[in-house]
């Protein structure tokens, strides 16, 4: 495909449109097919509000409205949700694209397996990148110390697959991860019994200081 | 602590005629109560400025430690090693606290240091 | 009943007493003197160290030690990280080089760094913004080091025990 697909926004605040446009360009399965516009024609159009007015964009026939909401609202339409996840947005475009000019685009899933995977950091993120999500910071603390798997994250922090492989798509969007193929681990992750003591202790110092690690 | 040409070259003589005149002493350092070396007379490869600091530190934790128990102000601390004694003590030059320290190996008396410190104390004051 | 240490450290003036005096439960035992240098505008100086302690239910206790800020107490640097669970370096961006007072302090605690974790508080950022977070970040990274970095006011409690907190975290992350 020659041309690219152009993804029109409204109303996004610039970490948001930053973000945007680092999946656009970084996402191999989107293949730079699409890239972000605030103004002029547009394939597709992300937004906060349905309006039916959104000059200076002008929206295609057809051209769907790919409305911005929250995690758990429910909608019928195209949908991103925040907290954002790559995949999704990469999803709907992929959807849309092929909507358009279905015989062109494949789908190119590919056969990575993400819990095997190392991922260190680079450095420490931006604060613009830890705001964009109140456990981005934890996350990126967890990362800093040496190589983790998905299955790390996910264990010491208690959120999803879905969510700590958002925020690596994040860090790696931004160039501050390092990815290499891991072995798989034999056995599941035990905490050793000498770091017992230590949980409990971080859990009463916890309480005693008023954080809740929900 | 700015002090006089002549003020340090007096401080410089008590450190100096303490090492000569007592068996064992291997420094003696006259120091800032914030640890920076204002006089001093050292043997070996001992230095000023490293044993103010730690005089300093030494000294302000025995404040904390007498003022903790209620037992009057701390006058001194002795530092009892296997080979010798580090004697820490307080000291007033024109009206600031200050720290006179001394490095000693086991052939000194400690007795003698502490008399003789005293003594350079009430020269010094007088000054 | 376990007894476990956590250090603060920076230049003079960062709030080592301030963080400490947030989240102790006694008043801060102090070792200042009056201060002769007249390169710090400052009446007083740290000399030994800080205390304060936080007292846990179970009898578990955490000692709070505010180390002296100039590099002549470097031996108390090192006496004080000894054993301990997390190390806090807190750095005014008021100062002329933060990243090199920065510098002095990763320096300073090298070895207690390859185990001990430590996170870095940037104080004084809103009205100094330069060297930004991201300046750190890299410096940090120049020394292979990935350390977090997040401002913070050491007059909030609230900024005190998140550093607390982040040092926590990175303890758990070790113990995988």
């Amino acid at each position: 495909m020659d041309a690219k697909l152009h993804l029109g926004y409204m109303g996004l605040i610039k970490p948001e449109i930053d973000l945007i446009s680092t999946i656009l360009r970084t996402s191999s399965r989107l293949d730079n097919h699409w890239i972000l516009v605030d103004d002029g024609e547009c394939d597709a159009i992300l937004t906060y509000s349905a309006e039916k007015d959104f000059s200076p964009l002008i929206l295609k026939p057809e051209a769907p409205v790919i409305m911005i909401k929250r995690r758990g609202e429910a909608f019928s339409g195209h949908a991103f949700y925040k907290p954002f996840r790559a995949d999704e947005l990469i999803d709907t475009l992929i959807l849309i694209e092929s909507d358009e000019q279905p015989s062109l685009h494949q789908k190119n899933e590919a056969a990575t397996n993400h819990s095997h995977t190392i991922y260190r950091l680079k450095k420490w993120p931006p604060a613009e990148l830890l705001s964009l999500h109140k456990h981005y910071m934890l996350l990126a603390v967890y990362l800093s110390r040496g190589t983790k798997t998905l299955h790390d994250l996910t264990t010491l922090s208690g959120h999803s697959e879905d969510f700590c492989m958002q925020f690596l798509s994040l860090m790696n969007q931004y160039h501050l991860l390092d990815r290499e193929a891991g072995r798989p681990k034999i056995a599941p992750v035990h905490l050793p019994d000498v770091a017992m003591p230590k949980k409990n202790f971080f859990s009463l110092l916890r309480h005693h200081l008023g954080l809740d690690k929900s | 602590m700015n002090i006089s040409e002549k003020l340090h070259n007096k401080y410089q003589q008590e450190c100096q005629q303490l090492l000569n005149g007592q068996t064992g002493i291997l420094a003696v350092v006259i120091a800032s109560a914030d640890g920076f070396d204002i006089a001093s007379a050292v043997t070996k490869s001992l230095v000023p400025a490293r044993i103010a600091a730690m005089a300093s530190s030494i000294s302000a934790i025995g404040t904390v430690v007498s003022q903790e128990v209620s037992l009057g102000n701390s006058k001194s601390v002795t530092v009892n090693t296997e080979k010798g004694f580090t004697y820490i003590t307080h000291l007033e030059l024109e009206g600031k606290s200050c720290i006179l320290n001394v490095v000693a190996d086991d052939s000194a008396v400690l007795a003698q240091i502490i008399y003789q410190c005293s003594e350079i104390g009430k020269r010094l004051n007088n000054t | 009943m376990n007894e476990y240490k956590l250090v603060f450290t920076g230049t003079t003036g960062a709030g080592k007493t301030t963080a400490i005096n947030a989240v102790s439960e006694t008043p801060t035992i102090k070792t200042d003197v009056a201060n002769t240098d007249a390169s710090l505008d400052k009446a007083l100086t740290t000399v030994g160290l800080d205390f304060g302690q936080i007292s846990l239910t179970n009898g578990d206790r955490i000692r709070l030690f505010g180390t002296p800020g100039q590099t002549r107490f470097d031996f108390m640097w090192k006496i004080l990280a000894k054993d301990a669970f997390g190390i806090i370096i807190l750095i005014d961006n008021s100062r002329a080089d933060p990243l090199a007072d920065m510098d002095l302090y990763l320096t300073g605690f090298l070895k207690e760094l390859e185990t001990i974790p430590c996170v870095i508080g940037i104080g004084r950022s809103e009205k100094n913004p330069t060297p930004g977070i991201d300046d750190f970040s890299i410096r940090l990274a120049q020394r292979n080091l990935i350390l977090p970095v997040i401002p913070v006011d050491v007059r909030r409690a609230q900024d005190v025990i998140l550093l607390i907190d982040i040092l926590m975290a990175q303890t758990e992350a070790d113990m995988i």
